[in-house]
């Protein structure tokens, strides 16, 4: 089994897209009236400071485990569903810009991500550690430790996988069953069996917090509310639930993985329709 | 004259009752011996949840528990914090400093712990 310990400083990344960020401050500073000049790199008090470029070294590759690394590190930032990969982030202020012009005047920082990623074998014990910085940015955490991949390893029923957020027991805030607040942002996934709604507040390897096979839902509709339409699920209990997806886990635009997502269900429900 | 000085005494007092207000210092939320209780050997998970609630993230199905702790300096005491997001998914460390883990044994005993200083 290959194991290894990496240190990744360099760009470019993929996941990162250093160079739109660094073209869209370059055309920024062109226009009048704006500045961007770059600090000292120091933490901008919203993240962990206890990983560094030196972090790795602590963890002996092939015989450090899941715990060892969690009693070093303290809960990670980031999980797979099969706790296969944990992600630590911190993120650090490296530039701040200023526009100012006609009598009014913005500011902020400029934000850089540090990412100490670990993976780890079935046996739970470790196999890859790296420490990664993007220039400019932040990644998303579940294209990071690639969430949708890990879950489709554990899984081979899942079918599709959206950014969503999900209103419990009502389709809008004109419904009698709904309750200010309960939209919940997370994670929609589709199986051949049932429809799954994972929250994005706990980590990846939490449990669903809805669960329904579609043998329980009578019918699902794609309508317009206000500006966007919404996926409505009903259930033969007369409960109702609507979803609002943003996009696909990894890539896919809105629109489509919404028609796509909306297509699914109703085939499940009813395969004979048209 | 003496309308006067009661007007100045009245406002004197008002004024006093404000300021103090402003010194009045918000009640602590933390216990230093909130921790006490964690023993390797010897503490049970569920003592675990009924001390400390339930925990922020678990692993290993709850073999490994992790609990996001803030602290005061004024009693030297810590306090449990729910887990908080940002937008874009990552979770906020802010307001806690701390994170307690806890391993445990196959029997749901306390094997090893650690209080990690995230900020």
């Amino acid at each position: 089994m290959k194991t290894s310990v990496e240190i990744r400083s360099h760009l470019p990344r993929t996941g990162c897209r250093w160079w739109s960020r660094m073209l869209a401050l370059g055309a920024l500073s062109l226009t009048s009236g704006c500045i961007v000049l770059p600090t000292p790199h120091i933490d901008s008090g919203e993240t962990r400071t206890n990983i560094c470029e030196q972090t790795a070294n602590r963890f002996a590759v092939g015989a450090a485990t899941r715990a060892d690394v969690l009693l070093a590190l303290g809960e990670p930032d980031a999980v797979t569903p099969d706790e296969s990969r944990f992600a630590f982030r911190r993120e650090k202020i490296v530039g701040v810009w200023f526009v100012g012009g006609y009598g009014s005047a913005a500011g902020g920082s400029i934000d850089a991500d540090r990412y100490f990623v670990t993976e780890f074998d079935a046996g739970g014990t470790l196999i890859k550690a790296t420490y990664d910085s993007c220039c400019v940015g932040s990644t998303a955490p579940e294209k990071l430790v690639k969430i949708a991949a890990a879950e489709m390893n554990r899984d081979a029923s899942i079918r599709l996988q959206a950014r969503a957020n999900w209103l419990a027991g009502a389709r809008n805030y004109r419904s009698p069953g709904y309750q200010n607040p309960t939209w919940i942002s997370g994670r929609l996934v589709l199986t051949e069996s049932e429809l799954r709604f994972f929250s994005r507040v706990g980590l990846a390897n939490e449990p669903a917090l809805l669960t329904l096979p579609y043998m329980n839902i009578k019918s699902v509709t794609l309508e317009r509310f206000v500006f966007t339409k919404f996926l409505y699920v009903d259930e033969q209990s007369g409960r109702n639930h609507a979803f609002q997806i943003w996009g696909g886990l990894e890539n896919g635009h809105a629109r489509q993985t919404r028609d796509d997502a909306f297509e699914f269900i109703r085939n499940k429900i009813n395969p004979s329709a048209p | 004259m003496k309308a006067n000085c009661i007007l100045g005494v009245a406002m004197a007092l008002a004024l006093a009752l404000i300021v103090s207000g402003c010194a009045t210092s918000q009640p602590l939320k933390s216990r230093a011996d909130l921790l006490t209780f964690l023993v390797d050997g010897k503490t049970a998970r569920q003592e675990v949840f009924l001390q400390l609630g339930q925990p922020s993230a678990r692993f290993e199905n709850e073999r490994i528990l992790t609990y996001r702790l803030g602290y005061e300096s004024k009693n030297s005491g810590y306090y449990v914090l729910e887990r908080e997001v940002t937008y874009e998914g990552w979770p906020a460390w802010k307001a806690a400093n701390f994170s307690l883990v806890l391993v445990f044994d196959e029997g749901g005993v306390l094997k090893r712990h650690s209080l990690v200083r995230v900020n």
